[in-house]
């Protein structure tokens, strides 16, 4: 038998660890493919990871069945929890050294494809857009990431920064244009 | 028109979201500027990558280690909340700026000849709070509306917007 979501959070509200074990295992792999895809780093992906689900254990008090399911909820609490962090900490990476580790660890780490012959193809244009993308203005490539890879309408963008759609709009398209030059730079290079 | 001009539609272009007008000036623009077609090419690339965006599988330790880890955060209930709540009013600076401020209230009060009718406090002591509460509503209202209509405020806003589009 399935267990609800609301079921779920009711468990771990009493202190049913198996109910807080079953939420973790479902929805980490999706917390931390959102942490990676803001910060292109996969250590740093594991450990926000780690803070949004004890914020996430913190707030369970907050989360209502009745607006949504708990992924959606947890996924909110994350993106809010990861622009956060991201502002605190302005995080300044060097590109050079620090990205070949990350592909290395990328090698390693298997991502779901339909073929091997697709997988490479994908993987290679991945990693030289995301690589790009990660030298894109932060304000710029955090706009992006919540269009282009989280697939978020303008208006939950514009909620989300906090800013106005024409500003949000006109972030979109600087930060795609400025991926797109970086891009046919690298093409070129 | 520029390629600058168009350059601000591309992503409405390529996403159906310009009038048939004005995708028919950005098409006519396109036509003839090499350089915007090519970035129309690359903006197109963009946002069909984020859809491939490869989906990875964490490490098997993740999950256990969120696991371990949960059990040392308490989860914060209500009662924390009005505890931390009242924790900072008894904070030594907080509840002296609250004494000071209640002294200096009372004293501005005393000036301006505004005292309670503690007949009537006494008879209804709610009212007190309702006539309170209408007061404040009334003083943040017109304190909201001060601000919003301040010249000084929308001259600040509209420069902030300025430097944040050209940042």
């Amino acid at each position: 038998m399935r267990t609800t979501d609301a079921e779920l959070v009711k468990g771990c509200l009493a202190g049913d660890h198996v109910a807080w074990e079953t939420i973790v295992r479902q929805f980490h792999p999706r917390i931390y493919n959102l942490a990676y895809r803001f910060t292109g780093r996969f250590d740093e992906a594991e450990d926000l990871t780690q803070e949004i689900f004890m914020k996430v254990y913190r707030s369970l008090t907050s989360y209502r069945p009745e607006s949504g399911a708990l992924v959606i909820w947890m996924v909110r609490v994350g993106r809010n929890h990861i622009i956060d962090h991201y502002r605190k900490f302005k995080i300044e990476r060097s590109q050079t050294g620090s990205i070949e580790v990350e592909y290395e660890k990328a090698e390693e780490n298997p991502a779901r494809y339909a073929s091997p012959a697709q997988a490479l193809e994908q993987r290679e244009l991945s990693e030289r857009v995301h690589r790009a993308l990660l030298r894109v203005s932060e304000d710029l490539r955090e706009a992006v990431i919540l269009r282009d890879l989280e697939e978020l309408t303008y208006e939950e963008i514009a909620e989300m920064l906090k800013l106005p759609m024409g500003t949000v709009k006109s972030r979109i398209n600087r930060g795609r244009a400025e991926l797109a030059r970086l891009l046919k730079r690298e093409s070129r290079g | 028109m520029s390629c600058s001009y168009c350059e601000e539609r591309i992503s409405d272009y390529l996403e159906n979201a310009l009038s048939a007008a004005e995708r028919a000036v950005v098409e006519s623009h396109l036509r003839s500027c090499n350089a915007c077609s090519e970035l129309v090419v690359g903006i197109k690339e963009v946002v069909e990558w984020g859809p491939t965006f490869p989906v990875y599988e964490p490490p098997a330790w993740l999950a256990a280690r969120i696991l371990v880890n949960t059990p040392r955060v308490a989860r914060e209930t209500w009662l924390d909340t009005l505890v931390s709540i009242g924790r900072w009013f008894v904070e030594p600076r907080i509840a002296m700026a609250i004494f000071t401020a209640t002294l200096v209230l009372g004293w501005m009060g005393s000036r301006a000849g505004i005292s309670p009718n503690w007949i009537k406090v006494f008879r209804d002591p709610a009212a007190i709070y309702y006539q309170t509460q209408g007061l404040m509503n009334r003083a943040y209202d017109e304190a909201v509306r001060a601000y919003y209509r301040s010249p000084l405020v929308t001259a600040i806003q509209s420069r902030i917007e300025e430097f944040r589009e050209i940042s």
